[in-house]
């Protein structure tokens, strides 16, 4: 999962940043309103951290801005001032949610974490496809009941599949959501990655699509 | 028409002008016509009376005796109203067939030949008018009173039918006058009802300052009105800039201080926090405190509830989505809050948004206005707070349950705001199971 946070105060944005990386997001930053909103023109994320109050363009107009050229990832507003006329207008621009400063990080991950799942249509907190289940809230995952363990960049496509079951998804849009964004895109991590996880988790549960990608489909109880 | 009000106090010293004017003219022209009448009465008698001391003679043995009658029908007619008489004298030595036994009594004129004019009592107590005049009609020195009278009676009816004609006359006159006084008074007041209907329309929103276009009386307090407007809004903006400035600026050093006090372990770093919050929870107070309006006085202070309540009940859907909140709006159209439109969204998202988070899956938000106290009532179907916990709730900072996330400030700052605008907010039990908040505001009437 691909977070951006845009936020101009630098301790603030580090703190986001180390609490997001640490509950396995990959995290992009920016620390004005043009260079937010640059990259929320080019690049794919699974979630936006926006705050209002930028140098340079304002946090409303960036969302307005991104909204009108059909970028509609689901994004969280900051806002320091705190007026509910903020908080409407900041919704009515194209906002999914907003936390007021001062806030703490785990209340902006439960957010994003909730968020991210609102928007692929889950509504419980705890992912399942077949025996595997992910719990959003701490990252937890189960196969048949049992823990498993798992590396950031496997929690991280997992998370990924899981939140787009049954979808075709490309490894380039893989590698864009659990990887930074300059990661060499030619290698084959992805693949290696795909079968560390069908090895710890069932052979059936991702299934190759040549040319196309992988989808995550329920097996067959047989 | 309301006793204090222009167009009163012109109606009414217009209306008691035009009569002072008016029973002024009457009198002045009863008396001149009056006058006319009489002068009219007394010519006729002196005709008259000429014509009988014309017919006067002295015979010769020295009496007295009248060569001709006077011919006029009314002198012969028993107690016609016209006589006449002749004195020697005291003596009274001839009269008309008219007074049959009766005498005219009269004051003897003092000078010789004038002729004189008097009001006298005749036959049964009529009033008489009587020319009278002295003659010497021989050598003897006596003196001869000529006197003819006439009965007022025909001078009284003629008046009484002038008056008459001239009160119908004038009463028209006066109701044409007042007419058109009133249309004067609605043309002359019509920039001041311009200006109440303008004042209106900026309470209401539908302008946002006082057109300029007003009379020159006028025009100068408008442009005041409108530098007031101004300058209250201006404060009101450049107060609420700072506040959001320093809002930003104290937020997000605390928000860095909580995050990096929670990295510290133990009772240190539980110090921390709860100093960062305890600072947060005063920011915030008082910096809602600071940005409020918390006055209704200014002109532009009317503020429809329902767009209000529709923009808050949009965020709440947004951000209550998951456990899809049934927000039910009851009689808020047409209701006024007298004041700030952002005191009110502070007051009224606060316990929408308190009424959300508790909620079970219903929350109502209803409103009246009484006597001009508006009524809004936010109700949920949560779990309410317990009564003896409902004072704590309102207190600063106070929070009953730590595991929801807010600063547990809202229902102070909507108490603070509330008490600004010397309102009130009272927790009851709901009887759809929760909370009810009932927030008691000034309310405008928008028909001014």
């Amino acid at each position: 999962m691909k977070v951006l946070v845009v936020e101009d105060d630098v301790q603030i944005a580090r703190q986001l940043e180390t609490a997001l990386k640490a509950s396995g997001y990959v995290v992009e930053m920016a620390h004005d309103g043009e260079e937010g909103l640059y990259k929320g023109q080019n690049e794919s994320f699974d979630a936006v951290i926006l705050d209002l109050g930028l140098p340079k363009i304002d946090g409303l107009t960036i969302l307005q801005q991104w909204r009108a050229e059909q970028r509609n990832m689901p994004v969280i507003i900051l806002t320091a001032r705190d007026t509910w006329r903020e908080k409407v207008s900041g919704l009515r621009a194209g906002a999914d949610d907003y936390i007021a400063k001062p806030f703490e990080t785990e209340e902006v991950l439960a957010r994003v974490e909730a968020l991210i799942r609102r928007t692929s249509g889950h509504a419980s907190a705890i992912l399942s496809c077949g025996p595997v289940q992910l719990d959003t809230t701490n990252n937890r995952v189960t196969c048949n009941n049992e823990p498993v363990e798992m590396t950031a960049l496997e929690l991280g496509m997992l998370s990924y599949l899981m939140h787009h079951q049954g979808d075709v998804i490309s490894k380039t849009t893989l590698t864009e959501h659990i990887y930074e964004q300059d990661f060499d895109r030619d290698s084959n991590v992805i693949e290696v990655l795909v079968n560390r996880l069908r090895k710890k988790l069932g052979n059936t549960l991702i299934k190759t699509h040549r040319g196309l990608g992988y989808q995550l489909v329920e097996p067959s109880s047989d | 028409m309301i006793r204090n009000s222009l167009t009163f106090r012109l109606f009414v010293t217009s209306v008691v002008w035009v009569s002072l004017t008016l029973v002024i003219v009457a009198i002045l022209l009863t008396i001149m016509f009056q006058q006319h009448v009489e002068e009219h009465f007394d010519a006729f008698l002196f005709d008259h009376l000429e014509e009988n001391v014309a017919a006067g003679r002295i015979g010769e043995n020295g009496q007295f005796f009248m060569s001709w009658i006077p011919v006029d029908l009314r002198f012969n007619q028993p107690l016609s109203g016209w006589y006449w008489q002749v004195n020697k004298g005291r003596t009274v030595i001839a009269t008309s067939s008219s007074l049959g036994n009766d005498l005219l009594t009269f004051q003897l004129p003092e000078s010789e030949k004038d002729r004189e004019i008097q009001r006298i009592l005749g036959p049964d107590n009529e009033k008489l008018r009587i020319a009278l005049v002295n003659v010497p009609l021989d050598n003897s020195g006596q003196r001869y009173t000529f006197a003819i009278a006439g009965s007022v009676s025909i001078i009284e009816l003629d008046v009484e039918d002038f008056t008459t004609d001239l009160g119908i006359t004038l009463i028209v006159l006066g109701i044409g006058l007042v007419s058109v006084i009133l249309l004067q008074i609605r043309f002359g007041l019509k920039p001041l009802r311009l200006l109440k209907d303008a004042l209106q329309d900026v309470r209401s929103g539908k302008r946002q300052r006082l057109p300029d276009d007003f009379p020159v009386e006028v025009q100068p307090t408008v442009r005041e009105l409108n530098a007031v407007m101004d300058h209250s809004e201006a404060l009101l903006e450049r107060a609420r800039t700072q506040v959001g400035d320093l809002a930003h600026a104290l937020k997000n050093p605390l928000s860095v201080i909580k995050n990096e006090a929670n990295q510290i372990q133990g009772e240190r770093g539980a110090i921390l926090v709860e100093k960062a919050d305890a600072m947060g929870n005063y920011v915030e107070r008082y910096l809602s405190r600071a940005r409020a309006a918390g006055s209704g006085n200014i002109v532009s202070a009317s503020v429809h509830i329902k767009p209000i309540a529709d923009d808050i009940s949009y965020l709440m859907k947004h951000v209550y989505k998951d456990r899809s909140i049934d927000i039910e709006f009851s009689s808020l159209n047409n209701l006024y809050f007298k004041g700030d439109a952002q005191d009110l969204e502070e007051m009224l998202g606060n316990l929408m948004d308190n009424a959300c988070k508790w909620a079970g899956s219903k929350v109502k938000v209803s409103a009246s206005n009484k006597n001009l106290r508006l009524v809004l009532v936010v109700e949920d179907d949560g779990t309410g707070i317990a009564e003896q916990d409902r004072a704590t709730v309102l207190k600063r900072g106070q929070r009953l349950d730590e595991t929801v996330p807010g600063s547990g400030l809202g229902l102070g700052i909507v108490l603070d705001l509330a008490t600004l605008y010397q309102g009130s907010l009272t927790l009851e039990q709901s009887s759809m199971g929760g909370l009810r908040a009932v927030l008691e505001l000034p309310a405008a009437d928008n028909n001014l």
